[in-house]
């Protein structure tokens, strides 16, 4: 543990590691000034009282004085992303396998996409998953991932072969991304079927994989992950779900429209595997969990979220599982949780019912300053959405909020929130794509959704042009946000099943201001999953949590993100740290991005 | 001594008399009129008699009823069968007809009293016979009158159209669906302007949740009969699962104009409540809960359902609960799970009001409920996709329906049982299953007896 803190400090302390950063090819010298003048602006503003502060309840009472409901605004109507894939260069593709025809459900789960900024060079660089070929009766043969670098001038080249993130080997889906060694330098997770693959970032652009040497011995059918510091010790954990126990001596035949009569299998042929918590053990390794973690047997996990759900400093955990009753694992501390997902009214939708879930997101649906859950799910089922009630319960509005009546049968998986028209309310973005080859009721390819949330707690989707991405069918899963070309709009990329990846710029010409704030971590992992802020302005305030996982096997940026409007003027930001520290950023400069680095060390190790 | 009786007589008769009255005060009758008025009555006895001697009265009736029942007008009928019944002495048709409708609205324990009294007044036997076949067919137990009902639609024996309904809904239940279909097709092809059998296939590729034939199949049926409401309810249902609300909406509005709209009133609250229209359908649902639940449950009837939860007072519950009415929406969850002990989604909602409350133990004894009956309903999908992945796993359609019938439906956990039978007759734990089940109804309801019985008699023929 302490080595592992040893090593937050020395990223900035040790000049070996600043030489390196400063020795990346492509760092860009106007990004290095804007994030020099930032962070001389963040601190010199920060309050750096270092009290520890309970939940915030006067917080949330302010929020609804100050902030009654508004209507739409028109800015909403000048939503406009720019498919740019052509022009960025970027040509990846996941490959599923299904050519062979085995009609294995492993086809059905597809793979994501991560962003992160691998090289310091203050641009987003972006991974994909490759995914693999399959051949009966023979072990699952894994396609390379690929990694794209950022030009600058939104277009990227492929960087996999020098990275030396081009290593076959596992049937691929899922991508998670932190600081895991806390040495400064992001590293990056791959989940697939029989293990993970942990790539620890060198430093200098290239990567070396050492799952099994720090102890990621997993060797079933994982699917996404969440890092985050679960145990509060500063180290970022890993959880990890896996999904059922197929194999090629379980691989049933089952009906369906294609090639002699067959389809791929429901899940529920299948049986659930338990999921998984690797502890940080600050030495570089990790642990696996045993039974006293208080993880639930079974479930079929797809998507894993990590946020602070009840404000008590501890990170929970929310599990999206297929077909069976979804998980919320309450943090109770000391590397022990309590699975509260049907007494919490988080497990099954507005019937009680457990839905095909995949894809999770946070955001504050009502403005209280409370974090509430959106969850994609199979045609027929809608998506859910769960009102954070406080004290760890939630109630399911799915219907209340209008998502029922968004009328569309979607298969759903990858989900992101943000202000993408900077209005000050959060939006939801939806990939959508069917399971089956041969869907009885609807498309295999789906366009993906853009719903918008009116501030009143309703939430409508948004019709584009026929021309739009959003107008076009794909056999979407992944989807990330992550500010591409650093112009204060979130800016998102899709991954698909066996046709190029997405990137689409955000070019809405909104009348609204923003603040992009990045934090890092000291006495917090480096990271600050977990970390939650709230910015405060003349017209109220506004949540964000640093999450862990999200969406559908992917990684958004841990950028912090807010809109609002332009004539509204920000006081402060008010950051709390996984660690229970509270820093307050007086008066931020609207339209730039921050970073705020954690205060001095307050605690002694 | 005389005054006082003329006294008397003044009292009971006015001393003057009205003049309109005096000049319309009939004159005696003379001798012509005398014998006019003995000829008219002579000839209306006469009337009387011959149409009492040729039943024509009872025929009209008879004729009325029938009319009815084939358009499908059960409430029309019945009132026709009561005035058949008051003015004929001939009651054997009528029980006969009155049987039919107590098949077709699933009143099995009145059905054989009806045939029995339409015994007793004389009714054909072959009718008789051939009735209580297709009640035995439409319930399922299709082996043993399968050969009667082939051999009368050959032979054209009773009214083949409901013959082909009973022996197709046999088929269905048996899950027979191919040969189901073919019959509902022969139906549809000689009975053109019946809107079942295009109903009955669309119900039956619901069940196969291949959703768009069955609205396909629904349209068609309205298109026959737009006034037939079970394919517009049905179909109404289809779009909701579809998420298509406003159609959905629009059909349930067409059923308004049924005699007892209820049960589309419920379905147009709960598209209400999908498209975020609570206050909406909290109102349109307190209006309808002003009814009673037999009442709820005729409407429902009249569409050719037979819920097995009481779906307005659950939704009720849910709307409150969300307005923040939380006593009241204990009261309707609770008057949903005392209609169904076995509505798991009703128990659901309740345990989360409860909790929101504050009363945490009852809170925590429903979820509890809620969690056993969860657990065992995950292993009913595995079946579920088990039988979807092999139709003749038998191990699966029984597990399922012992599944079923315990936490969740009784109807379906009985089709699952009978689907055993149909392929493997003499499975002792589906007749054990099925006799236990039979035999507890019987305490309260003698007519499940003979069910009863006739499992636990196969029952214990196949075991060593």
């Amino acid at each position: 543990m302490m080595l592992g803190h040893n090593r937050i400090f020395d990223s900035f302390r040790n000049p070996k590691i600043w030489m390196r950063i400063d020795s990346v090819r492509y760092w860009n010298r106007r990004r290095l000034f804007t994030t020099i003048v930032a962070i001389t602006v963040t601190f010199s503003g920060c309050n750096r009282g270092n009290e520890k502060v309970g939940p915030t309840t006067e917080i949330h009472q302010s929020a609804i004085d100050a902030n009654p409901s508004n209507g739409r605004q028109s800015s909403d109507l000048l939503l406009e992303f720019t498919d740019i894939t052509e022009k960025s260069k970027v040509a990846s593709i996941y490959f599923n396998g299904e050519e062979a025809d085995h009609y294995s459900i492993v086809e059905s789960i597809g793979g994501g996409v991560g962003t992160f900024d691998f090289n310091h060079d203050g641009l987003p660089d972006l991974f994909f998953p490759g995914g693999g070929r399959l051949k009966e009766g023979q072990p699952l043969q894994g396609l390379p991932g690929s990694l794209w670098m950022s030009n600058d001038d939104l277009s990227y080249h492929d960087a996999s072969e020098p990275s030396g993130l081009n290593v076959a080997g596992l049937y691929s889906h899922g991508t998670a991304i932190a600081d895991v060694d806390a040495d400064g330098f992001p590293d990056l997770l791959v989940t697939g079927y029989g293990g993970l693959q942990l790539f620890i970032n060198n430093g200098d652009g290239t990567f070396t994989e050492q799952a099994t040497q720090r102890g990621l011995d997993l060797k079933s059918w994982s699917t996404s992950a969440a890092f985050g510091d679960f145990d509060g010790d500063g180290l970022v954990d890993l959880y990890v779900t896996n999904y059922v126990d197929w194999s090629w001596e379980n691989h049933p035949t089952c009906r369906g429209g294609g090639a002699a009569g067959r389809d791929v299998c429901t899940p529920q042929l299948f049986n659930g595997i338990d999921d998984v918590i690797y502890w940080n053990q600050g030495d570089g390794n990790f642990q696996r969990n045993d039974q006293s973690a208080g993880l639930a047997a079974g479930g079929k996990g797809l998507g894993v979220l990590a946020v602070d759900i009840d404000d008590d400093g501890l990170l929970d955990i929310y599990v999206a599982n297929d077909t069976t009753a979804n998980f919320l694992y309450r943090n109770l501390g000391k590397r022990q949780f309590r699975e509260s997902g049907l007494v919490s009214g988080t497990a099954l939708d507005h019937l009680g019912i457990p839905n095909g879930s995949m894809g999770l997101a946070t955001f504050d649906l009502d403005k209280d300053l409370r974090p509430d859950l959106f969850v994609t799910n199979f045609e027929n089922e809608t998506f859910a959405v769960y009102r954070n009630a406080g004290g760890g319960n939630f109630r399911c509005v799915s219907e209340r909020t209008g998502v029922t009546a968004l009328g569309m049968l979607r298969v759903g998986f990858g989900v992101v929130s943000g202000d993408f028209n900077l209005t000050g309310r959060e939006d939801l973005v939806v990939s959508n794509g069917h399971v089956m080859r041969y869907p009885r009721q609807d498309n295999l390819r789906q366009p993906a959704l853009y719903i918008a949330n009116d501030g009143s707690g309703s939430l409508e989707s948004i019709q584009f042009a026929d021309e739009s991405y959003f107008s076009t069918p794909k056999r979407g899963r992944g989807v990330i946000t992550t500010d591409l070309d650093d112009d204060g709009r979130l800016d998102l990329v899709f991954s698909h099943i066996n046709e190029p990846a997405a990137l689409l710029r955000n070019r809405t010409a909104s009348a609204g201001n923003w603040i992009s704030l990045r934090l890092v971590g000291r006495n917090s992992n480096r990271d600050a999953i977990g970390a939650r802020a709230v910015l405060h302005t003349q017209n109220g305030s506004h949540l964000r949590h640093v999450i862990g996982g999200g969406s559908y096997l992917s990684q958004s940026s841990y950028l912090l993100h807010w809109g609002f409007d332009q004539k509204d003027i920000p006081v402060a930001i008010d950051v709390f740290w996984p660690d229970g520290e509270k820093n307050r950023i007086e008066k931020p400069s609207p339209n730039q991005p921050l970073i705020f680095v954690q205060p001095a060390q307050t605690k002694q190790f | 001594m005389r005054q006082p009786r003329r006294r008397r007589k003044a009292r009971s008769q006015p001393d003057s008399i009205p003049v309109n009255q005096a000049t319309q005060d009939p004159q005696p009758p003379t001798r012509r009129h005398w014998f006019a008025r003995r000829w008219l009555c002579s000839f209306l006895v006469i009337v009387l008699l011959a149409l009492i001697a040729t039943d024509a009265p009872g025929m009209l009736a008879r004729a009325m009823a029938n009319r009815a029942a084939g358009q499908l007008d059960n409430a029309s009928a019945e009132r026709w069968i009561s005035v058949a019944k008051s003015v004929s002495w001939r009651h054997g048709e009528m029980e006969l007809l009155s049987a039919r409708l107590l098949r077709r609205q699933g009143h099995a324990d009145e059905l054989e009293q009806a045939l029995q009294r339409a015994i007793r007044s004389g009714a054909d036997s072959k009718l008789v016979s051939l009735e209580r076949a297709l009640a035995q067919a439409q319930s399922g137990s299709l082996a043993s009158v399968e050969p009667q009902l082939f051999d009368a639609l050959r032979n054209g024996l009773g009214d083949s159209a409901e013959i082909s309904d009973a022996y197709a809904n046999g088929l269905t239940i048996s899950s027979r669906f191919d040969q189901a279909l073919k019959v509902l097709q022969a139906w549809q092809i000689d009975y053109p302007k019946d809107p079942r059998p295009a109903y009955r296939i669309g119900r039956i590729y619901e069940h196969k949740a291949v959703w768009d034939k069955a609205q396909e199949h629904y349209r068609q049926s309205i298109s026959v009969s737009p006034t037939y409401y079970p394919a517009r309810f049905r179909l109404g249902r289809a779009l909701m699962y579809d998420r298509q609300l406003e159609a959905a909406k629009d059909e349930f509005a067409a059923c308004l104009s049924m005699a007892n709209p209820i049960a589309a009133q419920i379905q147009i609250a709960s598209c209400l409540k999908a498209l975020a229209s609570t206050n909406q359908a909290t109102e349109l649902l307190r209006e309808v809960l002003k009814n009673d639940d037999a009442k709820i449950l005729a409407s429902y009837a009249a569409l050719e359902e037979t819920p097995e939860h009481h779906e307005a007072a659950r939704i009720l519950g849910d709307l409150e609960f969300e307005l923040g009415n939380n006593a009241e929406a204990v009261r309707w969850l609770e008057h949903a799970l005392a209609f169904n002990d076995r509505d798991s989604s009703s128990r659901y909602s309740l345990a989360v009001t409860l909790r929101e409350m504050g009363r945490e133990e009852e809170a925590e004894e429903h979820f509890a409920r809620f969690q056993v009956v969860r657990e065992a309903l995950s292993r009913a999908n595995v079946l579920r996709s088990r039988i979807q992945a092999d139709s003749e796993d038998i191990d699966a359609r029984f597990e399922l329906g012992e599944l079923l019938l315990t936490h969740e439906s009784i109807r379906m956990g009985l089709f699952w049982l009978r689907s055993v039978l149909e392929t493997q007759p003499d499975h002792q734990g589906a007749h054990q299953a099925l006799a236990k089940y039979y035999s507890d109804l019987a305490v309260n309801a003698p007519e499940y007896k003979t069910l009863a019985d006739f499992h636990r008699q196969q029952f214990r023929l196949v075991t060593p």
